[in-house]
């Protein structure tokens, strides 16, 4: 833990001296700019150290983090800092969070009442960090699997399944099992965006464990809190209330779920928020300095989700036009607008394309398996989002269903399903359904008449993003509709009359009190049953899956897996090696086995011949544990590595 | 047409009453029919799991 919060504190020094050197003109901006350069810097050291070095250690991270603060400490010194103070409280009257007067917020019974809400509810998904596995079904298939391997193998590598399938044929199932067939044959982790998962690697490398990875959105989360008071802010909102949009995006069931998770859509949505932000603050300020966090803000985002590459897509014509409108109306020159947009680019490829090149190079395709086609120009690929995705995870009521009725919905709150990290037909809140939703109407019919740019920028780009997002019915997958909708909220807020103001007020708590207590019992359920655990037995097997009990019992083992899905929970808290075995045969997978040195080896018996080849080597193998899903079998003692 | 993000400086000026009117109107509806979804009373089946989340924390 030491080690984590060394080199932690020097990625956030390394970023904070950074930005004493950029003009920054708010505090909220610099705050931002930290966040962002953060994230960037880590993205950064994982891939310098995890591909090109192929030394991905805690020395050599901690080594480059050193390496960040002494980069800062350059940038700084060169010409002395340019900025105000970071943790200034005394910044003039650009309304920002650092303005005198803080004192006043507490005066605020709503804001007091929102931030008991939000300090109970973290502090419950703390100790959900700290108590529970990690045990949602994404996480354990492929978000945290690839960053168990590279981080017992020291590298940021392909999993051997995308090796084995690398020429999977599609058409030898049927398309409802196709999704779970990808997701074995590819773990997705070979072709999806990783940056929201490196910040698991992160913690994995520096603590060696991981007690911690539950928590890999929080700091994008954090980020996403503060472009939603920028946003709401931009929006014309007073302090307080944007004070209020920033605790109510935390508080956002779906926000609330994923923070516990290592998932990646909160992060997502937190990132799209957040470029959003520094978009109207760039087109503000137009210095190189906006440019380059805005860059690496569009470029984090991009790397956490494929549906990025889009959206990405969208801020560059964005910016363009931007710049074209700059020119036009002579407040900037073409050279000067021409360096900022290869500033924003450069900075973008930086953070945002490593994902993309890697899968483009292997599998000729950089949103592989999506095919892309179009004016006669293919990329290859095994169907399209709507085939490979969406048939399998559409809920049988909407399917062939107007998508604004699923939309609303979905938005409104009408499903049955619990608050989990799957909900597909709510999610967003009662809240925000209730009073950030409807208050978008008058707030752009408002920013429309008085020609507001900043609104209706950033209800246009929101819009847009929508319109390119499948399945916008889907609360997790569109969380950055979130910001903007509570920005509204807040404008409105601000402009009721004060008898409104108190039903408004009374309405907020109360379905912020019903839906937050529904999420926090919802998704830490086993939270009372893990804290009366040891610490030895707080684990997936014991709490969620009594098939992976076995792997608490080892001492450190080698593991070798057939194809299967779940494969990150016999890492056993990273004390295990755990690889792949192979064959084509039972002979040759024999061979493997023995030659790999293993201890045991796991058979998911639905898949392929490999568990009845196990049963028929009695003189090598011989059964430990039979399951729902899996079987274990143990590997004679003395026919190891020969 | 401005490109200022900040604050414009309307901060005084009030909801019309249509505006007003639909706010309230739509954010009652909608808490409505949230309640009458499930919300609240799904809250009220939790009442067991609640009590246990308290057990714990008072080491009982």
């Amino acid at each position: 833990m030491l080690w984590f919060l060394l080199g932690t504190l020097a990625l956030l020094t390394g970023s904070w001296l950074m930005v004493a050197r950029m003009a920054m003109k708010k505090t909220l901006d610099r705050w931002l700019a930290i966040g962002v350069l953060t994230m960037a810097g880590e993205v950064l050291i994982l891939l310098l150290a995890g591909q090109a070095l192929r030394h991905l250690n805690r020395g050599v991270v901690l080594l480059l983090a050193l390496g960040w603060t002494g980069l800062g400490l350059l940038v700084r010194n060169r010409q002395g800092s340019r900025a105000g103070k970071i943790f200034s409280f005394e910044s003039g009257a650009t309304g920002d969070i650092g303005e005198p007067g803080s004192a006043e917020i507490f005066s605020s019974s709503l804001i007091a009442a929102t931030g008991v809400i939000l300090a109970f509810s973290l502090a419950a998904l703390v100790l959900g960090w700290i108590y529970l596995p990690p045990f949602a079904w994404d996480e354990i298939w492929y978000h945290l699997t690839p960053v168990a391997a590279w981080f017992k193998q020291g590298a940021i590598t392909r999993l051997p399944e995308a090796l084995l399938w690398q020429h999977y044929d599609p058409t030898r199932v049927t398309s409802k099992k196709l999704a779970l067939d990808l997701s074995v044959a590819f773990n997705w982790a070979n072709v999806y965006p990783l940056n929201a998962e490196l910040n698991a690697l992160w913690i994995m490398v520096l603590t060696g464990n991981d007690l911690l990875v539950d928590a890999t959105q929080f700091p994008y989360v954090v980020i996403g809190a503060l472009a939603t008071f920028g946003l709401s802010r931009s929006g014309g909102a007073g302090r307080n209330a944007s004070i209020l949009a920033a605790m109510l995006f935390l508080l956002t069931p779906m926000v609330l779920i994923h923070l516990r998770v290592a998932y990646v859509d909160a992060a997502f949505g937190s990132m799209v928020a957040a470029a959003l932000y520094l978009f109207l603050r760039w087109q503000e300020e137009r210095n190189l300095e906006y440019a380059l966090i805005l860059g690496l803000a569009i470029g984090l985002m991009m790397g956490i989700k494929s549906t990025g590459i889009a959206f990405a897509g969208v801020f560059v014509l964005a910016i363009l036009a931007s710049c074209l409108w700059q020119y036009r109306q002579g407040v900037s020159s073409k050279s000067a607008l021409w360096l900022q947009a290869a500033v924003i680019l450069l900075a973008l490829m930086a953070t945002g394309t490593f994902w993309y090149l890697r899968t483009w190079w292997f599998y000729g395709n950089p949103v592989y398996p999506v095919e892309i086609q179009g004016l006669g120009w293919k990329l290859p690929g095994m169907g399209s989002v709507s085939r490979l995705f969406m048939t399998a995870n559409t809920p049988e009521a909407y399917r062939g269903r107007n998508i604004i009725l699923n939309i609303l919905t979905s938005w409104l709150e009408l499903g049955n399903e619990s608050y989990n990290y799957y909900s597909r037909t709510r999610g967003l809140g009662p809240a925000w359904a209730a009073l950030a939703l409807p208050a978008v109407l008058p707030f752009t019919f408002s920013a429309w008449r008085r020609r507001r740019a900043p609104v209706l920028w950033m209800v246009g780009l929101t819009l847009i993003f929508l319109i390119l997002q499948p399945a916008a019915w889907w609360p997790r997958y569109v969380l950055y509709v979130v910001p903007v909708g509570l920005a509204a909220m807040a404008w409105v807020y601000d402009r009721l009359d004060p008898r409104l103001k108190t039903a408004v007020a009374s309405i907020l708590i109360l379905n912020l009190v019903v839906a937050t207590g529904l999420t926090l019992v919802e998704t830490l359920d086993k939270l009372p049953a893990a804290m009366r655990l040891d610490p030895a037995r707080r684990t997936f097997g014991e709490l969620y899956f009594s098939d992976y009990a076995w792997v608490d019992q080892l001492p450190p083992s080698r593991i070798g897996y057939t194809p299967m899905a779940w494969i990150y929970p016999l890492y056993g808290g990273l004390r295990n090696q755990v690889e792949l075995v192979d064959g084509t045969s039972a002979a040759s997978w024999r061979e493997a086995i023995i030659n790999q040195g293993l201890d045991f080896v796991v058979t998911n018996t639905q898949y392929g011949d490999y568990d009845r080849w196990a049963r028929s080597l009695p003189d090598l193998l011989t059964p430990y544990r039979k399951g729902e899903m899996i079987n274990v079998y143990r590997v004679r003692p003395g026919r190891g590595q020969q | 047409m401005s490109t200022g993000s900040g604050p414009a400086g309307d901060n005084n000026d009030r909801l019309s009453a249509f505006w007003s009117l639909f706010y309230i109107s739509a954010a009652l509806v909608i808490t409505f029919l949230y309640y009458r979804n499930l919300g609240l009373w799904r809250l009220f089946e939790h009442a067991r799991r609640w009590l246990e989340w308290v057990r714990v924390m008072l080491g009982v």
